[in-house]
């Protein structure tokens, strides 16, 4: 048996596991007083972590972008159509910030937790939770047909857009004006197979250009995308193009669907 | 004009905080509070001038006058939605609704003012940094912005070589 079959192998039986659970879960949950699902809370945050720890090993030691799709498939599964795609850790900001501004508000541990795991991650292995957790990435990725390269002066300018959604988010939720980003969420229609028409319009609109352009809900939009890309930069392992040496062949920028790989500023010799 | 375009940058965030303060009550709208506040003044103020309209209409029977009050009546009907109907029935005092929407106003002036700089902040960097040119020597990823989907590795034809390499130790 080649390695490869045995990771697909594998990966279909830790998919076929966590579904299992999830089943389990779902059907006999312990209840809390209040009569919140106290199991499965904790099986998701579980899973979260699973699933983080499974991308990074595939990302960045496995290198392996056959495994990373299944394991998208696997996420869109379970956190996005079984989970309806709450609680997610993008909603969950406006939670936390809502904690903070108003004593009253109680957070509960599983939400902090939803909250805090992928940015742990992206502070040791960089944006994992973004290549396969994500369900809302992993729809966009899974659609993505013919990328199209962006200009740079637009993707630029765009990239603003995440910054100025994060501070509203924020303002609003901890002003208790209401969560933003949940009601903006273009896919939770698709996830829960519901919603209203101006709903599942934005997302069918936005799957459509995610087609051609490379996420672009995570790229111009996604405000956890910011505190991931924030820690990122200082992560202790993160992906590499190649372990190898880089023979400038450019292949590498042109793969890129997300304009995520700059090209060399110097010269071979070292020189500008 | 290097000098000039610094001290634009580095005014940018205090311009943005300042614009963000002004917009806080605006913006404030969208707090239900406000908003219902804003509602019940609203209607105050409409039953206000129908009231006044109907007194003048009838004082003075002309038509013009009638019809005037019937517009204020109408105003007044408009006014009262289902928010504000909720609210007059319940228990919940006027001055004490008013009291809460201001100190969210108030809340708002500084919240905006906040994400006007923290908008102007990331504005100011990330104009900055168009200038600024790192060194690079290779092609190399821009960890901020890869998510990490492992497209690139199998482009790659120095990881595809040794990817063989690893798949044929693996088999030996």
């Amino acid at each position: 048996m080649t390695r490869r079959v045995r990771a697909t192998v594998v990966l279909a039986g830790s998919l076929a596991a966590m579904l299992g659970v999830a089943q389990s879960a779902w059907a006999a949950p312990l209840r809390s007083p209040g009569g919140s699902l106290i199991w499965s809370d904790t099986l998701h945050v579980i899973l979260l972590a699973v699933a983080l720890a499974v991308a990074a090993y595939l990302a960045i030691w496995r290198r392996s972008r056959r495994g990373l799709v299944w394991l998208s498939i696997a996420s869109l599964g379970y956190f996005g159509f079984y989970l309806g795609g709450c609680v997610c850790p993008v909603g969950s900001i406006q939670n936390v910030a809502a904690g903070l501004a108003d004593p009253t508000y109680t957070v509960p541990i599983t939400v902090v937790l939803v909250f805090a795991l992928p940015l742990v991650a992206a502070l040791l292995f960089g944006r994992v939770f973004c290549s396969s957790v994500c369900p809302l990435g992993a729809i966009q990725d899974l659609v993505l047909l013919r990328p199209v390269h962006l200009p740079l002066w637009l993707e630029y300018a765009l990239g603003f857009v995440p910054y100025v959604y994060l501070g509203l988010a924020v303002l609003l939720a901890a002003t208790g004006s209401g969560f933003i980003v949940c009601r903006m969420d273009p896919f939770v229609g698709f996830f829960r197979l519901d919603g209203s028409p101006q709903m599942l319009i934005t997302g069918g609109a936005l799957l459509a250009v995610s087609m051609i352009i490379g996420r672009p809900y995570c790229r111009f939009l996604c405000p956890y995308g910011v505190l991931l890309g924030m820690c990122s930069r200082v992560a202790r392992w993160r992906v590499r193009i190649t372990p190898d040496e880089c023979i400038r062949c450019r292949l590498c920028e042109k793969a890129c669907p997300f304009e995520a790989i700059r090209p060399p500023t110097v010269e071979e010799g070292g020189g500008p | 004009m290097r000098v000039l375009k610094r001290i634009a940058v580095l005014l940018l965030p205090l311009l943005a905080a300042a614009l963000g303060a002004v917009a806080g009550p605006t913006l404030a709208r969208v707090n239900d509070t406000v908003s219902l506040a804003d509602e019940v003044l609203a209607q105050e103020s409409a039953k206000k001038a129908s009231d006044k309209a109907s007194a003048a209409a009838r004082e003075s029977k002309t038509s013009e006058l009638a019809a005037k009050a019937r517009d204020r009546m109408a105003a007044f009907d408009r006014a009262t939605t289902d928010e504000v109907f909720a609210f007059v029935q319940s228990s919940r005092g006027r001055e004490d609704l008013l009291d809460e929407a201001r100190g969210i106003e108030r809340t708002f002036r500084w919240g905006t003012g906040l994400l006007g700089l923290w908008c102007g902040l990331v504005a100011a960097i990330r104009i900055a940094s168009v200038s600024r040119v790192p060194r690079r020597t290779d092609y190399e990823i821009e960890h901020r912005l890869c998510v990490a989907c492992g497209r690139c590795f199998r482009h790659c034809p120095r990881e595809r070589l040794r990817l063989k390499k690893v798949a044929e130790a693996a088999e030996v």
